[in-house]
């Protein structure tokens, strides 16, 4: 495989640059990996890595994933702001990006993608909604649906764009919505409805523990049949020490093409620590017995923290 | 002789505070985020997929454990791209990649002369290389500075998404071709990455890229239901066969797994993806 080309010479700036910045990230890493090994006194709540909290088999719950939204109402113009976004290219079209923002103080939703049409061309002005015409979309208060419309391109002689700057929107309760400073060229054919659904809004509030980020360091083989130890790193991004109270709970589980092989929910180990501090990192011992029943070959381990808007990690483990 | 020592002492401790003090260049002009995604590549044989506007954190999460998918297409920029990527970080592709995904990055800039995309490269082959050579020099910016990607993306899969156009008319092959070699020019100098064109497989004449420098790898789009790599119509059966083949085989669809619904193309890779390491996890994608 030719991954390694003949190359030409990029400035000779970038590589002496290249090598300033090697050789100072691995000084300021000695500079501060020190500080940090002297530090730690208590073995629980050391942050260099060294320490691990060991593995305890406590039965844990589940964190209640967070309804997504239901409105009781549709959405009426008067709900919504429809911002024009990117012009691009995506399978094969030319796309135009629409935002579709509920600015209301509650919930509502569209029945299907808004019946549009194109209000400054005389041919082909209607926009085919295909399967999007009755994919209910729920908004939250503040919440965005994103509307990709597309339009077919590189017809036989095109050179001359029919394009369309102006939309007419008709919401599914009737409602008429224009929209102005779109780019929707339907030289090669008529637009069509590329997508429409709406757009996460991040939590409210998330909490504290959302901030723990962890990492999974797992051996890249394993044995059916026997008990997989691999370690589970937790770092405190933010810049306040976290009080696991109450004890959080975690999922730890494994699969592979075929589906779910085995989960389960267990208790972090709080008695060993109960806090972690500001940018502190912890190491936790964590294990899962293999099921000898299971096929060897790739395998997805992973790993979450049950909290509101917990953070996961994964890794891939070899089965033999 | 002691006052010697001690000098010497002041100057090595004087060496080491000026250069942990001393800002370099790129910290001057380029603040990089802290937070260093791999460099490199892993050869994936696996189902993966990819969507219009990335997935966000928590859509990750649930299509991780229990599916088919190990791999994301991720688009990180471009003046082409389709979607606004509200998720997209240096923070987030860590969190990603913690999750255990291998990721691929498209750009999407200007497309081939007289296709109708609102952005287009020149229809003059040597505009068009220096063009390719910008959107290269972007790309890698975007990936290092922005994204964070460590070593300087050192050998970091990135693919230009160069969607269907009509090859007999303003030049726009000719063009094309120049556009890609100019894109794995710029990419291939040091600190040099893999350079992989997107593309439908007949429709973007991915085949006609073959003379030197060629793509390291291309992610050929043709929606016929076949997951193998080695199923690309218009493509020489013996070109691009050391792992170098990434297939769209399906188009834009809706899935849903572990209650989150995301509308995908799904694609297999026979190829490169990052960052390391090698994973095998689907022999029907070779």
């Amino acid at each position: 495989m030719s991954f390694g080309p003949s190359f030409s010479v990029r400035p000779a700036w970038r590589s002496a640059l290249q090598r300033i910045s090697t050789a100072r990230t691995l000084m300021l890493g000695v500079a501060l990996v020190l500080p940090l090994a002297c530090s730690s006194s208590s073995p629980a709540t050391s942050s260099n890595g060294s320490t691990v909290v060991p593995w305890v088999d406590r039965q844990g719950t589940p964190n209640s994933l967070a309804s997504s939204v239901h409105a009781g109402r549709p959405c009426t113009a008067a709900d919504l702001v429809i911002e024009v976004g990117r012009t691009g290219a995506f399978h094969g079209e030319a796309t135009q990006e629409l935002e579709l923002r509920n600015h209301a103080a509650d919930a509502c939703y569209l029945a299907g993608v808004p019946q549009s049409q194109l209000a400054d061309v005389s041919a082909q002005t209607g926009v085919d909604s295909g399967r999007f015409a009755t994919q209910r979309v729920d908004l939250a208060a503040g919440q965005s649906a994103l509307l990709i419309v597309g339009a077919p391109v590189g017809c036989p002689a095109s050179a001359n764009p029919i394009l369309s700057a102006k939309l007419s929107m008709t919401l599914p309760n009737g409602d008429v919505m224009p929209v102005q400073g779109a780019r929707i060229n339907t030289e090669c054919g008529a637009a069509n409805v590329m997508e429409f659904n709406a757009i996460t809004l991040p939590p409210a509030s998330p909490g504290p523990l959302s901030n723990l980020r962890p990492a999974v360091n797992a051996p890249q083989s394993a044995a059916r049949g026997t008990v997989l130890t691999f370690h589970v790193t937790i770092h405190n991004a933010s810049a306040t020490s976290i009080d696991y109270s109450p004890c959080p709970s975690y999922t730890e589980g494994i699969s592979n093409n075929a589906g779910p092989i085995l989960q389960r929910t267990l208790l972090l180990n709080c008695s060993a620590a109960s806090s972690i501090g500001p940018g502190a990192t912890l190491v936790y011992e964590m294990k899962l017995l293999l099921p000898s029943s299971m096929s060897p070959g790739a395998t997805k381990l992973f790993w979450r923290l049950e909290v509101p808007d917990g953070q996961s990690a994964g890794a891939v483990i070899s089965i033999a | 002789m002691r006052r010697i020592r001690r000098l010497r002492l002041r100057f090595t401790l004087g060496l080491l505070v000026a250069i942990l003090a001393w800002p370099t260049t790129e910290v001057l002009f380029n603040p990089r985020p802290a937070f260093a995604f791999s460099s490199g590549y892993g050869i994936v044989v696996a189902r993966g997929f990819d969507m219009c506007q990335d997935p966000d954190t928590g859509q990750t999460n649930a299509w991780w454990p229990g599916t088919p998918w190990w791999f994301i297409g991720l688009y990180v920029g471009g003046s082409s791209m389709g979607c606004s990527q509200p998720n997209l970080s240096a923070q987030y592709l860590n969190d990603v990649n913690a999750q255990g995904w291998h990721l691929g990055f498209f750009w999407v800039g200007p497309q081939a002369p007289c296709s109708g995309f609102a952005s287009q490269f020149s229809s003059d082959p040597g505009t068009a290389y220096q063009q390719g050579r910008n959107e290269a020099a972007a790309a890698y910016n975007m990936l290092w500075q922005n994204l964070g990607i460590a070593n300087f993306a050192d050998h970091t899969p990135v693919t230009y998404d160069l969607e269907a156009f009509n090859g007999s008319q303003c030049n726009a092959l000719a063009a094309a071709q120049s556009f890609v070699h100019g894109w794995i020019y710029q990419l291939h100098l040091p600190t040099p990455q893999l350079a992989g064109v997107y593309g439908s497989t007949c429709g973007s004449y991915l085949d006609s890229y073959r003379p030197d420098p060629f793509p390291d790898f291309i992610w050929g789009a043709s929606w016929d239901g076949n997951p193998s790599t080695g199923a690309m119509p218009c493509v020489s059966s013996g070109n691009w066969i050391a792992n170098q083949r990434i297939k769209q085989f399906v188009g834009g669809h809706n899935e849903t797994w572990n209650g989150v619904t995301l509308n995908i193309d799904t694609d297999c890779a026979n190829g490169p993806m990052a960052p390391p390491p090698n994973l095998t996890a689907d022999t029907s994608c070779q």
